[in-house]
């Protein structure tokens, strides 16, 4: 090559790296560059699932980033399907997304494969079905997991949100009821029971009920929130708390009118 | 022979480095690729973003809240430990419960409904968020203790009726008093006048020893000044005049000090500065 041929070559060269240093510093975020280079290096499933894990969590709202952690589940899934907690979380993305019926599929696969060993994965399951209008699966999924976390609130109110859902507002009374012993100034669980007792038509106690979810929702954090919801983007949290606080109050409001009409028609009735 | 030699050399040393220049390139352009196009971006294409809906209807209209606590693997267990109540004098509530909690015996406000705009308090025991004034934090309640100085109770609600001294009462609010200002002013110094600052201004600031010099200051918002010289001389003035003031005889080197004091309530609550005065050295034929 001669000496043109030479330096032309050399100009197009720096060109090319100096649109990718460009590209790369402008487009890309230093951890995600990191994480890049470092996987391009190391690309095995274990780092694949951690990544995914790493942006997958409402407790890092910096790192949250449902589309990179499923980029990084698939990959993990990929190269080792047998990894311990890959199908549940595949399961929980796809479930975020609102694809129920690949939901389903990843974690049925989860539970095949790992059974109870990952007993919190028929709780998505149990999660899953109640989103698909499946409760009576969904109840026994959510029994299921209690039997491993007895005690667990979120499990138990929502074991009760599908009870409601079936029409079975006395087991949700008792199962909320049962979680209030332990957790008294829980709102979810005092808004649970409010809500079965409600349908139960046992109205003043609904209200009992409903005034201390309104109590203790008051005193409800945004990060408290959060916690409660681990695969949240932590961008909404402040709505979703604004939108529990509305759902207590307006539930106030729907007792507060049942028992005004129940005790109009009883006046009614007596004159 | 040796030239040649030399020029097939200088040929080789050319091609390795052009050909390390282009090793070093691709390897670059190649981290690059690698960097950027592993799925770069933030992708959330179709996200609903909830893990579970706010809120769902039960049968008769009321509005159900899920939660999703136990679907990350890292929170198994996490969502079972109760948390411990207490009262708001650190006694632990009865059944767990802060809604059982000794009921306030003074005038209060529960939640939402304090007056003044303050916030309910938290009612975990902990002072979060803030009572109105004049209101402490009890259980579920604020509850009305007294009202601080400068406010009186209105009803429910305490109210500023005056401010500490120096502050002005605007509305609800007090205003602090001005800070301090240096002023500058036009001297008559006798060897020609100048805009003096007002910052402390030696005149000159080297002397022959038994010379005096001029001092110079002008402040304003100050409720007291002094300028005080190691050689003695001092003066209680926020202002020096326009002439400055005239300082004793130097003999030796003189420091000349400043110092303010603020209105009360303004910040800084003092102000000082300092000027050197030095005599020019005498040199004797020996």
């Amino acid at each position: 090559m001669d000496f043109r041929g030479r330096s032309q070559l050399f100009i197009v060269a720096a060109i090319l790296v100096f649109v990718a240093l460009a590209i790369l510093f402008l487009r890309v975020p230093p951890d995600y560059m990191y994480e890049n280079i470092s996987f391009a290096f190391d690309p095995s499933a274990s780092r694949a699932f951690a990544y995914g894990e790493q942006h997958f969590s409402s407790a890092s709202p910096d790192s949250y980033d449902v589309g990179r952690a499923e980029y990084f589940f698939n990959i993990a899934v990929a190269k080792d399907p047998t990894l311990l907690y890959v199908h549940h979380e595949l399961a929980r993305i796809s479930f975020l997304h609102g694809e129920f019926p690949d939901a389903m599929k990843q974690i049925n696969l989860q539970i095949t494969m790992h059974g109870d060993t990952t007993p919190n994965s028929y709780y998505i399951r149990g999660l899953i079905e109640g989103f698909m209008g499946d409760y009576a699966d969904s109840a026994k999924d959510y029994e299921h997991f209690l039997q491993f976390d007895p005690h667990d609130w979120a499990a138990i109110n929502d074991y009760a949100w599908v009870l409601l859902k079936a029409g079975r507002a006395k087991d949700a009374e008792v199962a909320t009821a049962a979680g209030i012993a332990y957790f008294p100034n829980n709102p979810w669980l005092l808004n649970s029971n409010a809500t079965a007792l409600y349908e139960l038509k046992e109205y003043p106690e609904a209200l009992v009920s409903a005034q201390k979810a309104l109590a203790t929702v008051q005193n409800l954090t945004e990060a408290e929130w959060l916690h409660a919801y681990p695969g949240n983007d932590p961008k909404i949290g402040a709505q979703g708390l604004a939108a529990f606080k509305v759902a207590v109050a307006d539930n106030m409001h729907t007792i507060d009118s049942a028992i005004a009409s129940s005790t109009v028609q009883s006046k009614v009735l007596h004159e | 022979m040796s030239k040649a030699h030399h020029t097939h050399d200088t040929f080789s040393l050319r091609s390795i480095r052009v050909k390390t220049f282009f090793v070093l390139a691709f390897a670059i352009f190649a981290f690059a690729i690698v960097g950027v196009f592993s799925h770069a971006g933030k992708s959330t294409a179709g996200f609903k973003s909830s893990e579970v809906a706010f809120t769902d209807a039960s049968p008769h209209g009321m509005e159900i809240v899920p939660a999703s606590c136990p679907s990350s693997p890292h929170f198994f267990g996490e969502c079972d430990v109760p948390i411990t109540w207490t009262c708001a004098d650190g006694t632990p509530a009865p059944n767990n419960d802060v809604n059982q909690c000794p009921p306030p015996s003074q005038p209060s406000c529960f939640f939402g409904l304090c007056p003044g705009g303050g916030s309910p308090r938290g009612g975990g025991g902990t002072p979060n968020p803030v009572c109105p004034i004049g209101y402490v934090g009890q259980g579920n309640y604020c509850v009305f203790s007294a009202c601080p100085a400068g406010y009186t109770l209105s009803g429910t609600q305490c109210v500023r009726v005056s401010c500490p001294f120096g502050f002005t009462l605007s509305g609800e609010n007090c205003i602090p008093p001005a800070s301090i200002n240096f002023v500058n002013f036009s001297s008559t110094n006798p060897n020609g006048p100048f805009i003096a600052s007002g910052h402390l201004q030696v005149v000159p600031i080297l002397v022959k020893s038994g010379d005096t010099v001029q001092v110079y200051w002008n402040v304003t918002n100050a409720s007291s000044c002094s300028v005080i010289g190691t050689d003695g001389d001092g003066w209680n003035t926020k202002s020096s005049g326009t002439a400055g003031q005239t300082s004793s005889a130097i003999t030796a080197q003189t420091t000349f000090t400043l110092s303010c004091q603020s209105l009360p309530g303004a910040t800084p609550a003092s102000v000082q500065e300092s000027q050197v005065v030095n005599i020019i050295p005498v040199f004797k034929e020996l």
